[in-house]
């Protein structure tokens, strides 16, 4: 099921609300826990098994990491790996297995047969990396063993986070799975922060990516050097619409039901530099690398040479893990080079140059990397790219062209200018100045409920970017 | 004032949130949607397999959307708020001057037969082509007379009333009269239709993608030009001109969600002798040209000729026997009808049909001893369907 879905905002929800707060608070984990299955298996339902089952081997796998950390470690460890395997077999199996198969039958002495019909179980690249964080942590001695099955399966199967993140942490969590505290004023900032995810998803997000299609679908009979800007541009705004808008809906929805959880995106369009991008941009995954890969190779602690090594891995990883296909390998890789030269030099040139050049610096290679993102066939991408540049196009641009850029220009400002904290500061100004303007926000809340129910009523379904990975 | 107003914000949450649940559990299902002209999704059935498959939850989703509360008047507020922020179009119906609607997306036939997931303002010059190879075998392979009337869509027609550029219009006719056969009788009505509709002349409707009446009377005036049957076009005068409808809403207003928009004025021209002829659908005998039924429905167009059929067939009683006009066409052919029966017996071979395949024309022109083969079919058709392309 997705947020963005009426059944999810006048089904689902209602209901979850009603019975979880109708329980007493002893079985508010078991609440969440039955809606989150039946939230992950509303579009298929046979992978609850394999979440179920990855659930269950960290959970007994914790007791013994528990049970021997302090007196043997070693033992504690093979546990750890023990329970790592298998979480990460599922996660290879499921979503890489088709990869390896079809690219290593290219191998002339070797044919391995392609399962048909192998699906991505929905959000396991998400909860496979949770699970891991609870698993680590605890060998780490970060947090307690959790021995309420219930609970750790919550954290786990939590609905507002299950598929698209942010990656929670279990350590994050741990003391809210069992005592945390729901109340009104809580409430009141997740229904906030719940509209405007919607908001950004539903009346931006939705829009900027009917754009994208339109753009990149042309290219294939009208290939224009505008319109190969403008299939990239819009694809980078839907991209941190869409994103940023689940996240705001899975924090929102965390507060409904008394959760905390951190925060995922930090403007990233306003970064001055890659390394600066990757600081505010999915920022839950890149903590979650940083935290279990990066610094347990060692980070920047043993030499450039290792540290760049360190980061390669980092960012062989970071991109694999958005998918199984070789542009996502590619868009790791792009990144990396980039942070290693900034890293090298690039970084102490770029403080010496007026801001705005740093602007157009980033947001260029951002642009670009989305491109590589964004395709996974190669020869479409690259012809796109060579259009951006005026290679292989009828001219600059054509009359349609125009047009549609015209009609979305509007739009795409919009959405420029929201990716921006001028909005948030121009509202707390406005607040400050006349302290009766926050009698809007009820207002405003109810307001892109309804907008938003009319553009759903009218789409029929929207799904989100961020949940095929 | 803090925590009422989060109370405020909380309490108008939910109420939106559980007040249109509830509605939406109390109010009845509607199995058809009148405004938008098609059949509505009821509860899906249930059953295993299909819960297995994620299919059930999808169906549940179309179900909560087609039957939400207020579902007309929501779909309203979007294509409201789309044209309020200056966009000119919702859900690819473009807004023009005067109320004016055309559908700009189209599904694109590519020439190795699949079609483009996103629809598109745009044509693949390949399929175009082969479309025009296949009238060119047609016409080289019949003995008899046969003439091809490409008919514009409102896009294409009407395209002063709008800003949208009229460059790949333009580009759609050149490539397709480019590929024609310079043998073959084309009528090109296109010049003529946007002369007309710049100079205010009602000749499409607004709200739907056909041609009035008075459109479709100027094509059939073109036609009998092209067969040097000049002398015998029936003056305008000759017609008393009824008003069927004055709420005509057509298939742009359904699609486009613009409400705001005033319905289109639907004629019947009548002559006078009507009774005269007989009318039959697929079998069945129709009571004339026009079945009034569908004037009280929303789908009105569907007047004419009483809607789809697969083989139509119009005669004149007590008449020696009139030249057969064999008819390969789409729904623009059936305002037409009523016009060229004054002059021909007709028999109308729906080429558009989804149960029969009308493209051997060869053969259709000897069973039905046809004196004169006429292609009438749109262009958009000629982008989104393979029928052109098959004809033989």
């Amino acid at each position: 099921m997705v947020f963005s879905s009426l059944i999810f905002l006048f089904a689902y929800l209602p209901l979850t609300l009603l019975i979880y707060y109708a329980v007493p608070r002893a079985w508010r984990n078991a609440v969440l826990f039955a809606v989150s299955l039946l939230f992950y298996g509303w579009g298929e339902p046979v992978y609850i098994l394999l979440m179920v089952l990855s659930i269950t081997t960290a959970y007994l796998f914790g007791f013994v990491i528990d049970k021997y950390r302090e007196s043997d470690p070693k033992r504690a460890k093979y546990a750890m790996i023990a329970s790592l395997a298998v979480n990460l077999l599922f996660l290879l199996f499921f979503k890489y297995y088709n990869f390896f198969a079809r690219n290593l039958s290219l191998l002339p002495f070797l044919e391995i047969p392609v399962i048909d019909g192998l699906e991505l179980p929905i959000g396991i690249s998400f909860y496979t990396f949770q699970i891991m964080s609870y698993t680590i942590d605890l060998y780490r001695r970060d947090c307690r063993v959790q021995k309420n099955y219930v609970a750790f399966s919550t954290y786990v199967a939590l609905f507002p986070q299950l598929i698209a993140g942010p990656i929670v942490r279990y350590r994050d969590v741990d003391a809210q799975l069992t005592e945390r505290r729901e109340t009104l004023d809580h409430f009141a900032v997740g229904v906030q922060r719940f509209s405007v995810g919607l908001a950004k998803k539903v009346l931006i997000g939705d829009m900027l990516a009917a754009g994208h299609a339109y753009y990149q679908n042309l290219a294939e009979f009208q290939s224009t050097t505008l319109g190969a800007w403008m299939t990239v541009i819009l694809y980078t705004l839907h991209l941190y619409y869409d994103f940023s808008g689940y996240s705001d809906m899975a924090i929102g929805l965390g507060k409904m039901f008394g959760f905390q959880f951190p925060e995922n995106f930090n403007y990233p369009y306003i970064s001055k530099s890659i390394t600066e991008f990757w600081r505010r941009w999915h920022i839950s995954l890149s903590t979650w690398f940083r935290e279990y890969v990066y610094i347990p190779l060692g980070g920047n602690r043993k030499g450039q040479v290792r540290t760049y090594l360190n980061l390669a891995v980092v960012w062989l990883l970071t991109g694999f893990w958005h998918g199984a296909n070789w542009n996502f390998v590619l868009w790791g890789l792009y990144f990396c080079v980039i942070l290693i030269l900034e890293k090298a030099f690039l970084l102490r040139f770029l403080e010496k140059i007026p801001s705005v050049f740093r602007h157009v610096y980033a947001m260029l290679l951002v642009v670009i990397g989305f491109l590589i993102f964004s395709f996974s066939d190669a020869a479409a991408g690259w012809s796109c790219f060579l259009a951006m540049f005026g290679v292989g196009t009828s001219g600059l641009t054509s009359a349609t062209v125009s047009y549609q850029l015209l009609r979305l220009l509007p739009l795409i400002l919009f959405s420029c200018i929201g990716a921006t904290p001028l909005p948030k500061k121009l509202w707390e100004k406005l607040c400050e100045k006349h302290s009766a303007a926050s009698v809007l926000i009820p207002l405003a809340c109810v307001g892109i409920l309804i907008l938003c129910m009319a553009y759903l009523v009218d789409s029929t379904f929207s799904p989100f970017a961020y949940t095929q990975f | 004032m803090r925590s009422k107003l989060n109370l405020a914000t909380v309490s108008l949450f939910l109420a939106v949130l559980l007040g249109f649940s509830v509605a939406f559990v109390l109010l009845p299902d509607n199995s058809f949607s009148e405004q938008e002209n098609r059949g509505l999704r009821t509860f899906p059935a249930f059953s295993l397999e299909k819960l297995a498959d994620g299919r059930f939850g999808e169906e549940i989703n179309e179900y909560f959307a087609d039957q939400f509360p207020l579902r007309d008047a929501l779909v309203g507020i979007k294509g409201s708020v789309e044209i309020g922020l200056g966009k000119g179009e919702n859900d690819g119906i473009l807004l023009g001057e005067n109320g004016q609607l055309a559908k700009r997306l189209f599904d694109v036939r590519r020439e190795d037969g699949s079609v483009t997931s996103v629809e598109l303002d745009a044509f693949d010059p390949a399929h175009i082509r082969n479309g025009a190879a296949g009238i060119n075998r047609v016409s080289a392979s019949l003995s008899v007379p046969f003439t091809a009337l490409l008919t514009g869509r409102t896009l294409d027609v009407a395209e002063s009333a709008f800003a949208y550029p009229s460059e790949t219009s333009d580009a759609l006719f050149e490539a397709f009269y480019n590929a024609l056969d310079p043998s073959v009788d084309a009528v090109d009505t296109l010049p003529m239709f946007r002369e007309r509709y710049e100079s205010g002349e009602y000749v499409y409707y607004k709200t739907d993608h056909h041609w009035t009446t008075l459109g479709a009377y100027y094509a059939y005036v073109e036609l009998m030009r092209s067969w040097g049957m000049e002398d015998q076009v029936l003056p305008m005068e000759a017609f008393k001109r009824e008003t069927a409808s004055d709420s005509f809403y057509g298939t742009a207003w359904s699609a486009g969600g613009m409400k705001f928009v005033a319905p289109d004025t639907m004629e019947f021209w009548m002559r006078g002798n009507e009774d005269d002829f007989t009318v039959t659908a697929d079998g069945k005998v129709l009571d004339g040209f026009y079945s009034t039924k569908y004037l009280a429905l929303k789908d009105k167009y569907s007047a004419f000729l009483d809607g789809t059929h697969d083989v139509v067939t119009v005669e004149k009683r007590a008449e020696e026997s009139r030249p057969t006009l064999l008819l390969l066409k789409d729904s623009f052919a059936n305002a037409m009808a009523p016009f060229l029966a004054q002059h021909f017996d007709l028999v109308l071979l729906n080429l558009s049909s989804v149960r029969s395949d009308f493209t051997d024309v060869t053969r259709y022109a000897e069973e039905y001893n046809a004196d004169r083969v006429l292609l009438l079919y749109t262009i958009e058709n000629a982008v989104t369907a393979d029928k052109l392309t098959r004809l033989r």
